[in-house]
């Protein structure tokens, strides 16, 4: 006998990317306390630009009050993208010395999560040589898992894929010596997203690549809520996790 | 003395890192543990903490630059006297090293010739998934074969690959998900840590088939499921835990802890792997009310419905392996507890009843784990007489509610 470690997950419906942020960050220093277990943020923003640490107005289309929405300079790691109503955002707040999981292994789990959580809906989904994130090849063009470039190379081959989903982590250690390795931000999938608001920046710093969505790909209506339950469960089985129902106070909706 | 902080190594194929943005400047005072400078790799910020109390003196990379694993990043005037803190983020944690089939004399000579043509990790995933390196083009630093190339080579393979060549025609290797490798340690950990002993009771449940055949019908009508034989022995067994309080315990190293509230955990088959959502103060429930309670957390195990409570704080565990018409098994131990009980397949046979007639009886057998750190076999024997009896005692009039 003996079940898997427990991971609760949660349901925020629509919150604003600061208040989002702050929530992470109070959870990441409950996880580092021990306080709380692995948790699993599950949500949508409305419209916001974030960056990462890195100075990314040159990845603007246009100037930044010209972009309709707010523009925020976030502690993740990854370039510009954009978050809005009908993108399934997902948060896990983890320790990592706890799962046993390196810093490259865990973003390739959260990679292997959104393939297993497409394949469900019938969208064929694979990885890009050195970039991160997930990617759906064009129908037109076949053959993409061949990888020219070296691993680690930002050159990348030409047109082939559209990026479906998008991810940017941060690792620290709120407690202290204490405390684990947290991680906070995480994923983001575009289920039926206006994909219009992408043509503002260069997402992630790719200027040769279009974006994607799950309404595009398959032509029917999607409800976010049901792909969050299946992500979420994807994410129990990749990372191995019995995955729970929690709720987040102040935050979840009744 | 001036400690100077590196760049630490941040996972097996990661060469490099860029630095993000420094937390402290120079001739700023810092403590052991507080975050000092982000650093981004593969689109992740890893805000490294300290790994000395001091004075920053001079930071070493700009922000925006990219250095090599091992690089210097800044020099600190460290406060003397203590050593300097592990400050590498996590990697991932070694498995225990599986059984396995000794290395091709490829594998070998590559490991004795080509130093680091491949990190062991790879060398793993390759062998697990029946892939020679010696068809792998390395596109890493020296042409090293990272796991990408590995994996790449793996999905342009045709179906018949070496890999037949390094197993048996007649094998298959499954590469692991990440729920099984949790099964497995949590197991191999409570296997190895309790010393079980085992014990197997019969119990004549003929009253309890007539009893839950007439109510069968009435409880589906009534409350949209089934009436198993399950919530009877929950019932059964909690009552008699309540009288038996070692049984429902766990081994502190230096002492036995009691738990006063009975949870009881119930083992549920899901798609997601083995889950044992728990009813809490069985005890105080009456059949229909496990019923309801069992059926509840089974359907939500399976819907992935589970809260938290649901799954934590269970103090023995009832496994119904009769619903695979096993009649015998032996159970391991769940990991926190002093015992398991399962609920074998109930079967008609002949028995010898009253003034030794022969007659055919509905009967059970109940197994039952406990760890032998925490009680002896006669008051585990106690317990499983106890459940028997109180099964043995339902008859067709028993009330449910």
């Amino acid at each position: 006998m003996g079940s898997a470690l427990a991971c609760e997950y949660a349901w925020l419906g629509r919150v604003p990317y600061e208040e989002a942020w702050s929530l992470q960050k109070r959870l990441a220093s409950e996880r580092a306390a021990g306080e709380r277990p692995d948790t699993l943020l599950l949500l949508e923003h409305p419209p916001v630009f974030t960056t990462g640490r890195r100075d990314a107005r040159f990845n603007l289309r246009l100037p930044p009050e010209m972009l309709g929405a707010p523009l925020i300079n976030t502690d993740r790691g990854g370039d510009i993208t954009f978050h809005g109503p009908g993108q399934l955002i997902a948060y896990p707040i983890m320790d990592l010395r706890a799962a046993g999981l390196g810093v490259v292994e865990y973003v390739r789990n959260l990679e292997e999560t959104i393939i297993s959580t497409l394949r469900g809906y019938g969208i064929e989904s694979g990885l890009e040589c050195g970039r991160t994130g997930v990617w759906v090849p064009q129908p037109s063009v076949s053959g993409t898992a061949d990888c020219p470039s070296p691993a680690h190379g930002r050159g990348g081959r030409g047109e082939g894929s559209d990026k479906i989903a998008a991810i940017g982590v941060r690792v620290s250690r709120p407690g202290g010596a204490s405390g684990g390795w947290i991680t906070t931000h995480g994923l983001a999938l575009n289920v039926s997203v206006d994909l219009a608001w992408f043509d503002r920046i260069v997402p992630c710093g790719i200027a040769d690549r279009r974006v994607t969505s799950m309404e595009r790909i398959t032509g029917s209506a999607l409800p976010l809520q049901r792909i969050g339950q299946e992500l979420a469960s994807q994410f129990g089985s990749v990372f191995g996790r019995c995955m729970v129902q929690g709720q987040i106070p102040d935050l979840s909706p009744a | 003395m001036a400690f100077t902080l590196t760049m630490p190594e941040v996972g097996e194929t990661v060469t490099e890192g860029t630095i993000e943005r420094w937390l402290k400047q120079p001739g700023d005072k810092i403590n052991k543990y507080d975050p000092i400078v982000e650093i981004n790799t593969d689109k992740v910020n890893v805000e490294l903490p300290s790994p000395v109390s001091g004075t920053i003196i001079e930071l070493l990379v700009a922000e925006g630059d990219t250095v090599p694993i091992g690089a210097a990043l800044a020099t600190i005037e460290e406060v003397a006297g203590e050593a300097p803190a592990d400050i590498a983020p996590p990697r991932p944690s070694q498995e225990p090293a599986p059984a396995k089939a000794p290395p091709t004399s490829v594998a070998r000579t590559h490991a004795a010739g080509e130093r680091r043509r491949a990190t062991p990790r790879v060398q793993k995933l390759a062998e697990e998934l029946g892939l020679s390196l010696d068809a792998v083009a390395g596109t890493g630093p020296g042409g090293r074969i990272v796991e990408e190339d590995v994996r790449a080579a793996v999905s342009r393979a045709p179906l018949a690959a070496p890999a037949s060549a390094e197993q048996g025609p007649e094998e298959e290797s499954v590469p692991l998900t990440a729920v099984r490798r949790t099964i497995a340690r949590r197991m191999s950990e409570a296997a190895f840590s309790a010393p079980a002993a085992w014990l197997a009771a019969e119990a004549d449940v003929s009253g309890l088939v007539r009893l839950r055949d007439s109510l069968k019908e009435s409880f589906r009508t009534k409350h949209g499921s089934d009436l198993t034989y399950l919530p009877f022995v929950a019932h059964a067994v909690s009552r008699a835990l309540v009288e038996h309080p070692y049984l429902n315990a766990s081994w502190g190293e230096d002492r036995i802890i009691l738990k006063k509230r009975i949870n009881l955990g119930i083992a549920v088959a899901t798609d997601h792997g083995l889950i044992v959502p728990v009813v809490p103060a069985a005890e105080r429930l009456s059949v229909t009310a496990l019923a309801l309670a069992i059926n509840d957390l089974g359907e939500r195990a399976r819907a992935n419905k589970l809260r938290l409570e649901d799954v934590q704080g269970g103090t023995f565990t009832l496994d119904n392996t009769g619903a695979f018409g096993s009649i015998m098994s032996q159970p391991i131990i769940n990991l926190g507890q002093s015992a398991i009980i399962t609920l074998e397949a109930v079967t008609k046979q002949p028995r010898v009843v009253g003034d030794d007639a022969i007659a055919v009886r509905s009967v059970v057998a109940l197994c039952l784990s406990f760890d032998h750190r925490v009680l002896d076999g006669h008051q585990a024997g106690y317990f499983l007489r106890e459940v028997k009896r109180r099964l043995e005692s339902i008859g067709p009039d028993t009330g449910i509610d």
